[in-house]
């Protein structure tokens, strides 16, 4: 091997070295980009389906001075502010049984909650939970369908403790200047099992 | 007798070696890209559920009388952003030759993902309503 091809042979090799490493780079930059856009993904679809679950299984109960299903309407310094409480049947962090929910967004600075947040209490037991559901949410917009005169339509709430809606829409919204991922910002409609 | 020269690699070693090299490199290079390619599709198909979830909802919540026939608003379209890649369509069905039980599938197709959600729903029609 001559000087000349050895240098040519150590140029080429360089060459694709440096490309090599370039390549590995990007696709290491873009991998990280994925992994991130994916777990998000996975983990905005996994907020979706907590709150369909626990909205689909809501119940009422027949009992004298059973619980009401109430869907409050409210606005806050001009954002959404509804809140709705439920008796579910789904598993909740409290585990599979009877629970009330409590679905709101937590403005307290004083909690460790902020955001959509969802509190748990145990049916005719003791034990509660909260869970912060999505931090960045600021506005909770909720409305209920059904067909109470014999044509569907939207309402702005719903309070009863012998009829269920027959579906519940959930819109969250950020706060100014703020963004939600897109699935959050996409509606998410609830049919109610039980719901008329 | 010649002796051939044995000192340091010829050409066509170097060349064969780079070869080694390069094809290796390519290799690592496809599996990552696969990679990527397979979290990339595993994303859309999150979201492609989340949109077919969404659709079949807005059906389940129909009436009877608007379950069938659907309105064509109802049966295709396409989502708006950040959704635009994603388009829908739906169908029902009677099932089982039944008038009161349908089945209904929702179809979600974008971005290199398809996604299909059916399930069967009882929707009795209303008392005096046409068959």
């Amino acid at each position: 091997m001559t000087l000349l091809e050895l240098v040519v042979g150590l140029t080429v090799t360089g060459l694709v070295l440096t490309a090599g490493f370039g390549a590995l780079g990007v696709l290491g930059d873009r991998r990280q980009a994925v992994e991130r856009a994916a777990t998000a993904e996975a983990r905005v679809a996994a907020e979706r389906q907590a709150l369909v679950d626990w909205l689909a299984s809501a119940q009422l109960v027949a009992d004298e001075g059973g619980l009401e299903f109430r869907g409050l309407d409210g606005v806050r310094d001009g954002m959404p502010d509804d809140q709705i409480t439920l008796l579910t049947t789904a598993l909740t962090p409290l585990g599979q049984g009877d629970f009330l929910i409590r679905l709101y967004v937590d403005r307290d600075s004083a909690t460790p909650e902020h955001g959509l947040t969802a509190a748990f209490a145990e049916w005719r037991g003791t034990a509660m939970a909260r869970v912060e559901i999505d931090p960045h949410v600021a506005g909770l917009d909720l409305r209920y369908r059904s067909a109470p005169l014999g044509r569907q339509d939207w309402f702005p709430s719903w309070v009863s403790s012998t009829l269920l809606p027959a579906g519940v829409e959930i819109r969250l919204s950020p706060a100014p200047g703020d963004s939600l991922p897109p699935l959050l910002r996409l509606p998410i409609l609830v049919p109610l099992r039980s719901g008329s | 007798m010649r002796r051939r020269d044995r000192r340091g690699f010829t050409i066509l070693a170097a060349v064969i070696a780079l070869a080694i090299v390069g094809l290796a490199g390519v290799a690592a290079l496809e599996a990552l890209g696969g990679e990527l390619r397979a979290a990339d599709r595993a994303g859309s198909v999150s979201t492609a559920a989340a949109l077919a979830q969404d659709r079949l909802a807005a059906l389940t919540v129909l009436p009877a009388l608007d379950l069938s026939p659907l309105a064509d608003s109802l049966a295709r379209g396409a989502f708006s952003e950040p959704f635009a890649d994603y388009r829908w369509s739906a169908t029902v069905r009677p099932a089982l030759g039944e008038a009161d039980l349908y089945d209904v599938a929702v179809a979600v197709a974008g971005r290199g993902t398809d996604y299909t959600v059916a399930t069967r729903l009882y929707r009795p029609r209303p008392l005096g309503a046409p068959p």
